[in-house]
């Protein structure tokens, strides 16, 4: 059987891609923009790109996670971003989620 | 920063319009801050080398473009709908496909020369353009439909397993209908075989005033075979009930060679009967009476003509069927449940 070219790569971001959401829920309890809240994220080792920033931003404020405001800063137009009221009750439960998927991930790699 | 300009009037025009505004603004602000934090890290302007890396980073104008696109149906037929699609389409142009190899068989045979049969694929395409594009048409709205009002899911809520179609049986002909073709098989060959000494099995009393034209004799050979191969096939499911392919190969066989006997003889046999006797009055009477035995026989083998080619088509699709069931079972590995 033929393997596919860039398998790990792609097994990778599909397995990131559910941990994003998360990822930047939490980071936006406090109020960013765009390029600082990926340098955040990069920091703490959760690279993402900015096409697929920007667009998440996007509809996880159509879903109501998040609120944003154009706002000046150092003489230039940014957007912020910060976490509604109804993205701190959906982090929440995300954060027991990820926990019991972690645990039981855990025990079943381990074997 | 030409560049930029240009990539993001490019990403621009591919964006939804409603939000094409508030994107780009995004997007550049987030370009410039990161030309700025290269610009510290090297101590000078970025030259074009550098900017395009950038660029490279964000990807092409239709791939960010696409990544901001929520529309309900990103497909014209989406991964649900596609196999219906492919299956209604292809038994459409099958079909299609079908009727115009008839139609060039049937004029093949009536004597047209062989170039003209090549007029049987722009009347494919005729046929087969327009089903191509109704029934993807259809379905796209369908598509459209099922993504707007979210049909999968309600099915998907009131779906119960119980109304799943049961497991096909392993296909056999039926030892009844072997049974039943042997014996009505015999009859007509028996019956076939002896007209030509006993004229009253076809006219009856009429027998000693009508006769058929001596035009039916070069056809009479060939319709022998053709019940003699019938007869032969049900004898051999009867042995051979799972043989389902050779039904319906002999079938097809059987009603193509009879569509060309049949537009032979609705071509160049007319009258199919003639009088034979009598004279005065009571010829009158016989000639009348072969002349509306004609017009009858006419009418009764277009009639059949007609379901010989549903016939065709038909056995044609079944003959196809079998095909692809002995690829399949040549192609499935073991292990179901």
């Amino acid at each position: 059987m033929a393997i596919e070219p860039n398998l790990f790569e792609n097994l990778r971001l599909e397995l990131r891609r559910g941990s994003l959401i998360l990822a930047v829920l939490a980071q936006l309890r406090t109020e960013q923009y765009g390029y600082t809240l990926r340098k955040a994220l990069a920091e703490h080792g959760m690279e993402i790109d900015e096409g697929t920033l920007y667009p998440l931003l996007r509809r996880l404020e159509s879903q109501g996670l998040l609120v944003s405001e154009w706002r000046e800063e150092d003489k230039r137009n940014k957007r912020f971003y910060l976490l509604s009221a109804h993205g701190k009750h959906i982090l929440k439960q995300l954060q027991a989620e990820w926990k019991s998927i972690d645990s039981s991930l855990n025990g079943i790699v381990k074997g | 920063m030409e560049l930029f300009q240009r990539y993001l009037q490019a990403v621009k025009f591919l964006l939804p319009s409603a939000q094409q505004e508030d994107i780009v603004k995004e997007l550049s602000e987030d370009i410039r801050s990161q030309k700025e934090d290269k610009e510290a890290e090297v101590g000078r302007p970025l030259n074009e080398i550098e900017q395009i890396a950038i660029l490279k980073q964000y990807g092409h104008p239709l791939i960010v473009a696409s990544r901001y696109r929520q529309a309900p149906v990103q497909y014209l037929i989406g991964p649900v709908l596609f196999p219906f699609y492919w299956f209604v389409l292809r038994t459409l142009l099958l079909i299609a496909l079908g009727v115009c190899l008839l139609n060039s068989v049937a004029m093949f045979a009536s004597g047209e020369p062989l170039r003209n049969l090549l007029n049987g694929l722009p009347a494919f395409a005729r046929a087969g353009l327009p089903a191509f594009g109704w029934i993807t048409l259809m379905f796209a709205v369908l598509d459209f439909l099922e993504a707007k009002f979210r049909l999968l899911d309600r099915l998907n809520r009131h779906w119960d397993p119980r109304s799943m179609p049961s497991l096909p049986k392993q296909p056999q002909v039926r030892r009844s209908e072997s049974i039943f073709g042997l014996v009505a098989g015999t009859v007509y060959a028996i019956w076939l075989l002896a007209v030509p000494y006993y004229p009253y099995l076809i006219f009856g009393p009429a027998a000693s005033v009508l006769k058929l034209t001596p035009l039916w004799h070069r056809f009479y050979l060939p319709v022998v075979v053709l019940a003699l191969g019938g007869l032969a096939q049900a004898a051999i499911n009867l042995a051979r009930p799972d043989w389902t392919w050779l039904r319906a190969t002999t079938r097809l066989v059987s009603n193509v060679v009879a569509l060309v006997i049949l537009r032979f003889i609705l071509d160049k046999t007319y009258p199919f009967v003639i009088a034979i006797a009598g004279t005065g009055s009571a010829g009158t009477r016989y000639e009348i009476l072969a002349a509306t035995l004609n017009i009858f026989i006419a009418l009764s083998l277009a009639g059949v003509a007609i379901g010989l080619s549903i016939a065709v088509v038909l056995n044609a699709w079944l003959c196809l069927r079998e095909l692809r069931r002995f690829i399949r079972g040549r192609a499935v590995a073991s292990g179901s449940f």
